[in-house]
């Protein structure tokens, strides 16, 4: 049995590998963007508006006469940090709350509970559009306003999984040896929840990032000049017969990130799986 | 001989769909210095949550715990009993550190326990995956004695580990308890193994001490019913 | 001598190329019990499972062969294996209240099991359990056979499992730790239970357990295991008393005993 684990342990690690290559080289584009555009991403050149892919621009040029892979490489800046940016909001809020209401439980924890209910019962996205739109525009507003849906549902994986290990005998012999609350806290129960925490955050970056699109799309995100992949598809939608590199070139861009960060998740997950760390009892 | 704890008239409600049910009704029990004391009956008659009690791990509704010194626990689930991403030598430096003892000499002292209990000091870095139940409850015993502890509470200790295993723990228990003078309060229903080590047991039947005395008389003339029933169930 | 009920020549079963259970040869007529007893990880689980044709993924028979009635039965699968169940053989597990479905009743299950290998009716199957259970030292049938299989006690759901294997009186019940999550005065009666039921029906009986007092108690034959090894093999009372080999000797000698000084 051991050698089978081992074996599907090996290859999870092998896909992990190559999936975190993929994933590092998706987020180095995006820091380093400024340094890899072949062109301004801002400069405007209306005698070249429009120009299908060609030598010159291997993804064409917008009505604006921009180069779309400039503003392609440029926009996965905007788009991934403000993803990866509302993954870490909510997944440091909503965790630190499931901790508290799955450790200390009682009142405290059924008043939380009822407040996640409550943000959970709207229809998400419409409740992102409207507090987006109240907010005005701008990609840290959508960025808070995703994250106002998007936390309790991290709260509530957190705190099912506290509740699963606080009463384990390991976590009453840290109390017995004198070990305060805060103590127990960090050095027992974030440890060994944090792995299922980390891999519904990673398998939620894709999501995220369509999300943050999404607004961007109907005008809610980034404000028109910033490259940001949603309102680029946005302005190009109506040349889509015309001019269909214009909208094509983020989208593509869209569908390829998030399902390199999917993967990603899912390859992590496999990781991570209790199953695959072998060796552990026999019968 | 003076006592080390005396617990009085403990009471624990506990509520399953609303309806009380009493773990522990009533519980009134001392335990003498250096004596080892068992806990007999069988699962759900409160034992467990006597110990719970004792370490303060639970509050009782009513009735009072009166304990001199220090306590510590040994868990029926020898590999959950250490956290899976800490090394066995974390967990037994734990406590030391807690009690402002510095890392050097937590560890020179973990490493001591170690021999104590007749584990290999090369445990003290491996994973509690990474050792067999009858290590890793070697282990428990020594992060439980390494503060040094006036009582020692062993919950179903040996009943996870394999027959040959059980009786290398219970000598070790043994020869613990014969030479350190350690009070202990042994938890099992297994009444060979409360012979062996106890002086003195006491019977529990539904939250209640139903018969108390010297263990070769209690298994030989049972008073109670329930005892007697106890005695005969052993194959 | 009649026919062996059961009959293992040589058997060795791997799980992935790993070799847990190393060339076993066992015998065992009808109406006797056999108990295989061993520490975790010597295999003995895993060859009952050989014989219940459950081994699961990944495990296989890589040597000899595993006769049930003189039939070879080492390789069956699908449909034959499932027809051996039942009649011919019947399985408790060491936790039978996790083996039953929770939305369902225990008479439920019961008679759906039942009627998988007879056409006996409904009300014809629920006499018979009411019956069975009278026999077992169970007045209240009706009760647990409307019971949902999380309202019984450990100990009930144990009874629910011996009852339901042994509702078909199969010629052989093997019997995975049956008693090892039972408090002893419940393990005392599930024990007598499989032993009326050798006695009313003649059922072989082959019991994995790590308690020795249990297979004691119980068996007629016992088998030690150690490492996926047979270390012994014999009749109970030889092997408890004057055990061969050294471990063996060991595993007995680690038996604490209740002293009961003779009055």
């Amino acid at each position: 049995m051991a050698g089978r684990k081992r074996k599907a342990g090996r290859a999870a690690g092998y896909k992990l590998l190559i999936f975190g290559i993929l994933t590092l080289c998706v987020i180095l584009i995006a820091v380093f963007a400024p340094y890899l555009t072949p062109y301004d991403p801002y400069a405007q050149d209306l005698s070249n508006a429009l120009q299908p892919p060609g030598p010159d621009h291997l993804l064409g040029t917008d009505r604006y006469g921009r180069d779309m892979l400039s503003r392609v490489i440029m926009g996965s800046r905007t788009t991934i940090f403000s993803a990866l940016l509302l993954v870490a909001i909510i997944t440091l809020a909503g965790g630190a709350v499931g901790i508290v209401c799955g450790y200390y439980g009682g009142k405290l924890d059924s008043f939380l509970m009822r407040v996640s209910d409550v943000f959970l019962a709207f229809p998400g996205m419409v409740f992102a559009i409207a507090a987006a739109s109240v907010l005005n525009g701008g990609v840290l507003n959508a960025v808070i306003a995703l994250a106002c849906i998007s936390w309790p549902r991290y709260a509530r994986i957190t705190r099912s999984q506290v509740l699963a290990v606080k009463d384990a005998p390991y976590i009453m012999a840290a109390r017995l040896s004198g070990s305060g609350t805060w103590k127990i806290i960090r050095k027992h129960i974030i440890p060994n929840i944090a792995g299922q925490v980390i891999v519904t955050a990673v398998l939620d970056i894709g999501t995220m990032i369509m999300e943050i699109s999404g607004l961007s799309f109907l005008g809610l995100g980034a404000a028109p000049p910033t490259a940001e992949w949603g309102s680029m598809m946005s302005n190009g939608r109506s040349m889509l017969q015309t001019a269909p590199w214009v909208i094509l070139s983020p989208g593509c861009a869209i569908f390829l990130t998030v399902m390199v960060f999917n993967l990603t998740g899912d390859t992590v997950r496999d990781f991570l799986d209790p199953r695959y760390r072998g060796k552990r009892r026999r019968e | 001989m003076q006592n080390i704890l005396e617990a009085k008239d403990l009471k624990k409600v506990f509520y399953k769909n609303r309806v009380p049910f009493e773990a522990v009704d009533g519980v009134s029990f001392h335990i003498g210095k250096g004596e080892c004391l068992g806990l007999a009956g069988e699962s759900g008659c409160g034992k467990s949550t006597i110990a719970k009690i004792i370490t303060r791990l639970i509050m009782p509704e009513e009735g009072s715990v009166r304990l001199d010194g220090k306590v510590q626990m040994v868990f029926q689930t020898p590999q959950d009993s250490f956290d899976p991403r800490r090394t066995l030598g974390d967990g037994i430096m734990e406590g030391m550190c807690n009690q402002g003892m510095g890392k050097k000499q937590a560890k020179e002292r973990a490493c001591e326990m170690l021999d104590l209990v007749e584990l290999d000091r090369r445990f003290f870095y491996r994973y509690p995956h990474e050792a067999s139940g009858g290590e890793c409850q070697r282990a428990a015993i020594a992060r439980a004695l390494a503060v040094e502890p006036q009582l020692l509470i062993c919950d179903e200790a040996t009943s996870a580990l394999d027959v040959t295993v059980q009786a290398q723990i219970a000598a070790l228990l043994k020869r613990l308890q014969e030479e350190n003078g350690m009070s202990l309060l042994l938890i099992s229903h297994d009444l060979a193994l409360v012979q062996y080590l106890c002086s003195r047991v006491l019977i529990m039947y539904q939250g209640k001490i139903i018969e108390e005395g010297i263990p070769d008389e209690v298994i030989q003339n049972p008073r109670e019913s329930y005892t007697r029933l106890l005695v005969e169930a052993i194959l | 001598m009649s026919q062996p009920l059961l009959d293992m020549r040589h058997v060795s079963i791997s799980y992935d190329g790993e070799t847990v259970v190393r060339d076993v040869s066992l015998q065992m007529n009808p109406g006797e019990i056999l108990g295989i007893v061993g520490e975790s990880g010597s295999g003995k689980s895993t060859l009952l499972r050989s014989v219940m044709g459950l081994l699961g993924s990944g495990g296989s028979v890589t040597g000899g062969e595993i006769f049930y009635k003189g039939q070879n039965i080492t390789h069956r699968k699908g449909e034959e294996a499932r027809k051996l169940r039942g009649p011919g053989m019947g399985m408790i597990f060491q936790n039978t209240g996790a083996a039953l479905c929770p939305v369902r009743t225990v008479g439920d299950q019961l008679c759906e099991c039942v009627r998988e290998h007879t056409d006996m009716g409904r009300e014809e199957i629920r006499g018979q359990a009411k019956e069975l259970l009278g026999k077992l030292g169970l007045s209240d049938g009706d009760r647990i056979l409307d019971s949902y299989p999380f309202e019984l006690s450990g100990g009930m759901s144990q009874r629910a499992g011996i009852l339901m294997a042994m509702i078909l009186k199969p010629d052989l019940l093997l019997a995975d730790e049956p008693t090892s999550a039972l408090d002893v005065t419940v393990q005392k009666q599930a024990v007598r239970e499989m032993m009326r039921m050798r006695d009313l029906y003649g059922t072989g009986i082959v019991v994995v357990t790590h308690n020795i007092g249990v297979v004691e108690y119980m068996a007629d034959k016992i088998a030690v295991m150690y490492q996926g090894k047979l270390v012994e093999y014999g009749d109970a009372g030889t092997v408890i008393r004057s055990p061969q080999d050294p471990y063996t000797r060991k595993l007995t000698d680690a038996v604490l005993r209740v002293r009961r000084r003779q009055a």
